[in-house]
């Protein structure tokens, strides 16, 4: 059973069901080169659902890509590394070499990763993953149209700054409101004060229940 | 006698003219009140007056005054929209270039169209703004504005599905470059400090600023005709729209919008009648103009702390008051059609929003005596007091009623009331206290007659509103609910009043409208068990005291004995709906819909209808989820994040710690904050996003387990029955 694509709602156009199926249990431990195939396995599964959420969506392609960069990670895998660490290292330099074939290098950037997050969303912008589904993270020479697309799709989220100083002016409150700031605050800060003007008003509500209900 | 001569319009007005129209107000007002408080002293008097039918009496004269002003507004509104209709000189509207809407905006009239949104449904908020891009681009003029959503919201879910939704709202208008989102890092000072935050930032960028609400609607041509305004009035600071309530779906919802609509244009020319130039601005559906907002309109903080003291939460007042202060005149913009906001859904979130207002409101009395405020502005400001102090007044004037017949019934003498003090009154004593009664009641219901009786001299908008039958049908339904309502909001008013004499302050909640609007029924029983039992316990007071008490009182009794059921069916989604069918409660905007307000309908129902369930499980905290795990997402939250240059050493360890948690626990294992502080660092979001994908299943928590199989091409085998 094929699941169908699960895009963050708030990005995608479709609507499409979601896989609610429970996880498994815990399989016991398999001898060590079953255990090794099926961590090539997981990987597989992991790259292709790495590729799939940038979507990737081309059934053919996305299988035969999967494969190609997995079979990369088997080469270059280093030690003490997993091979779902090592199949999302070679599939993300992929996807990022794709980029900056598509919009130019980010190292240079004074912040590399969010310069790539920018060309990233900019791929969205453009939507190039279904405008272009056979020219996305192919390894193909990138169609000039595509490139275009993806530099003329950066956007910030908001124009250039035009500071101004916005200082609050004084109010002057009056000298009934100055006199009762000022008392206010000298009450609050004296808690005997309090506890006895307290004790008067309270003297004061039962004195007047009493002569409200006083016949 | 000098008479000084109507104005020909606002731009003509002298000082003479502005003072005959206060006088107007303020003598009608006193001729409601004076004869009113002495028959009531009177009646007083003629029993023995004392110190506690003193206080009676104050108490009386002041809640008097307060519905004798609100009624001469609607007469004289009345009476101007009767005498001068849409050509009335005092009317801002008049001063609209001819051409209006049609003409082009000036080159300079650069506008930004701002909505702070703090927590609101973030689909709502962005199908609301569309629909308004798309009604300015429908006018012609959308290239003279740009669109800022200013998001204080605190929610990391809600966070996340904003920035999306904005680069799909961006992307879909083809709008870069046109609609802008900024989130603050720290809420300072709340709304005010966003749109302060803005205006340092921005401000100086535009000549105009049209303040929306996360729930405003707006036609184009409403905010193009604004800009025109404050063109042709260059003193012009604010100009205020009256937003109409609008998309109510429970009853509660739709009493407030019939409500608000059919007797609203006659209090609206009333108000405009003795304000004038000296206007009030309720926060948002209004334009203001940015430089002298930037100069004068900086809040400073009060005396001392919250609730009474320190920053101020109802900004509009002040805000209007300082720009007087700065010699910029504020405007209502009445009768401009199109604009729209919606209502709080049933009575409890009513009560809630109010709670807010009032502790903003009753700080306003640090300001009554400020120097260099105009009379008028003191007034706004008082007022806005007197409407929730006049809440335990009220009480206190029923509390003292029944203390009074109790000291008379205790006595056990029969009352023999001397003959009337005054001249030309030779009432006795039960017809005299049956005029006042009257009378008070015809002065409540003078502004609905009033209202209807404006509201004939326009059959399109009498049929609009359902014909006669279904128009005097309305008003009893609303008069009853509303009475009803008043005594539950008199208690709540009374108890959020002394909460803030108490010094405990309020939080700021974000307001829910719509079906998730609904009352439920724990809530309403928690909310209104105190109120029904105040009601039951009066009730038995008043009748063994004097049964005709508790007749008296019946109206008061009722509402809070009622309060529970009356609560929970007014916030019911299906009653409305089904009001609604039977074209019951109906206002114009909905037999015949603008266009914008159509076009939110539409996009309304076309995501209900596209609306995907979130996955169960991963629900709560699927904002987190998708910046985290989605490349795009993750894309658009760290394009939106400011990098900072340093940050010290101990504080990467505590993010390496939480970034650990959240992946190897799962994101229940982490409170609200330290989601958010992780949102907020890109390092994190950078290195949480490739340690997400790169780990193995056994390396993760089971919910991100869960969150990335949704990814998955082919899910997990089913289980064979044949294995174990």
């Amino acid at each position: 059973m094929i699941s169908p694509a699960s895009n963050p709602p708030f990005l995608i156009r479709s609507p499409a069901s979601r896989p609610s199926t429970p996880m498994p249990p815990p399989h016991p431990a398999p001898a060590p080169s079953e255990a090794e195939a099926d961590a090539w396995e997981e990987a597989f599964v992991r790259v292709e659902s790495y590729l799939r959420a940038h979507r990737l969506e081309r059934r053919a392609r996305l299988t035969r890509l999967t494969d190609q960069l997995i079979t990369q990670a088997r080469r270059e895998r280093r030690p003490l590394e997993t091979p779902v660490a090592a199949g999302l290292r070679i599939a993300d330099h992929h996807v990022g070499t794709w980029i900056e074939r598509a919009v130019g290098s980010a190292s240079e950037a004074q912040h590399p990763e969010l310069a790539r997050s920018r060309a990233r969303l900019a791929l969205e912008i453009a939507d190039v993953p279904e405008r272009w589904p056979e020219d996305f993270l192919g390894t193909e020479p990138i169609p000039p149209e595509l490139c275009a697309a993806v530099r003329s799709a950066y956007f910030a989220a908001g124009p250039e700054l035009r500071f101004s100083n916005m200082a609050p002016r004084p109010i002057d409150l009056g000298p009934v409101a100055n006199l009762a700031g000022q008392t206010w605050d000298g009450v609050r800060n004296r808690p005997r004060l309090r506890r006895l003007l307290l004790t008067l008003a309270l003297a004061a509500a039962a004195l007047l229940a009493w002569q409200l209900l006083r016949p | 006698m000098k008479t000084t001569p109507e104005p020909r319009s606002i731009h003509t007005l002298g000082r003479g003219q502005v003072r005959r129209l206060r006088f107007t107000v303020a003598a009608i007002t006193a001729a409601w009140v004076l004869p009113a408080s002495t028959l009531m002293f009177d009646l007083h008097w003629r029993v023995g007056f004392d110190v506690w039918k003193g206080l009676h009496l104050a108490l009386f004269t002041t809640l008097f005054s307060l519905v004798a002003f609100g009624s001469t507004q609607a007469l004289v509104g009345y009476w101007r929209r009767r005498r001068y209709g849409p050509a009335d000189p005092v009317r801002l509207l008049n001063t609209l270039p001819v051409g209006g809407t049609e003409r082009p905006l000036p080159a300079g009239a650069s506008t930004a169209l701002v909505m702070p949104i703090c927590n609101e449904d973030p689909e709502r908020v962005f199908l609301g703004l569309r629909a308004i891009y798309e009604s300015l681009a429908a006018a012609g003029q959308v290239e003279h504005f740009e669109f800022f959503i200013l998001s204080d919201s605190p929610d990391p879910n809600r966070w996340v599905e904003e920035e999306a939704l904005w680069v799909r709202l961006t992307k879909e208008l083809n709008a870069r470059g046109r609609i802008f989102y900024r989130k603050r890092r720290v809420n300072t000072n709340k709304k005010a400090g966003n749109l302060a935050d803005f205006c340092r930032r921005w401000g100086s960028r535009h000549r105009y600023m049209v303040v929306l609400d996360a729930d405003s609607i707006m036609a184009g041509s409403s905010i193009v005709s604004l800009v025109h305004l404050m063109e042709a009035n260059p003193r012009a600071g604010i100009i205020q729209t009256i937003p109409r309530l609008v998309r109510g779906e429970t009853l509660f919802a739709r009493l407030q919008q019939f409500a608000s609509r059919l007797y609203g244009p006659v209090f609206a020319a009333g108000l405009n009648s003795w304000q004038l130039g000296h206007g009030n601005y309720w926060g948002h559906n209004a334009i203001i103009r940015t430089a002298p907002f930037i100069e004068h309109c900086s809040l400073p903080d009060l005396p001392g702390n919250e609730p009474f003291g320190g920053r101020i939460l109802s900004h509009d007042y002040v805000e209007a008051a300082l720009m007087r202060r700065g010699g910029w005149a504020v405007w209502l913009a009445t009768d401009l059609p199109g604009s729209y906001e919606e209502g709080p859904a049933n009575l409890i979130d009513y009560a809630k929003r109010d709670r807010r207002w009032l502790q903003g409101n009753l700080q306003h009395a640090w300001l009554l005596a400020a120097r260099g405020l105009p009379g008028a502005n003191r007034l706004h400001l008082l007022l806005g007091i007197m409407a929730y102090l006049a809440s335990p007044l009220w009480l206190a004037f029923l509390v003292l009623s029944t203390v009074i017949v109790y000291r008379q019934t205790a006595t056990g003498l029969s009352v023999i009331p001397r003959p009337s003090g005054l001249p030309f009154v030779e009432l006795g004593f039960g017809a005299q206290g049956l005029l006042l009664f009257v009378g008070t009641l015809g002065l409540l219901f003078l502004p609905k007659l009033l209202a209807l009786l404006d509201l004939r001299r326009d059959p399109a908008q009498w049929r609009a509103f359902g014909g006669g039958a279904r128009l005097a049908g309305n008003i009893v339904l609303e008069t009853l609910a509303f009475t009803l309502f008043a005594p539950v909001l008199m208690l709540f008013h009374t108890k959020f009043v002394l909460n803030v004499f108490a010094g405990h302050s309020v939080q700021w909640v974000t307001q829910r409208r719509g079906v998730d609007g609904e009352p439920e029924w724990r809530e309403v029983i928690l909310t209104h068990l105190g109120h029904t039992a105040l009601g039951a316990a009066w009730l038995v007071l008043a009748w063994w005291i004097q049964p005709a008490l508790a007749l008296w009182l019946s109206p008061v009794l009722a509402g809070l004995l009622l309060s529970m059921p009356a609560s929970l069916l007014s916030g019911k989604v299906d009653l409305g709906h089904r009001i609604r069918a039977r074209g019951w409660l109906t206002v114009p905007e909905e037999s015949s819909p603008p266009a914008v307000l159509a076009r939110v309908d539409t996009l309304l129902a076309d995501r209900s209808a596209a609306h995907i369930p979130q996955p169960p499980g991963l629900a709560e905290n699927y904002g987190l989820l998708q910046a985290v795990l989605d490349p795009y997402v993750n894309a658009v939250h760290l394009s939106l994040l400011r990098t900072k240059k340093t940050a010290p050493a101990n504080l990467d360890a505590r993010f390496a710690l939480l970034r650990e948690r959240l992946l190897h626990e799962g994101p229940d294992v982490l409170n609200t904050t330290e989601k958010v502080s992780l949102l907020q660092h890109a390092d994190s979001l950078v290195t949480l996003h490739r340690e997400l994908w790169s780990r193995t299943e056994a390396q993760l928590a089971p919910w991100w387990r869960l969150a990335i199989r949704q990814y998955n091409v082919i899910p997990p085998p089913r289980r064979s029955p044949l294995r174990s």
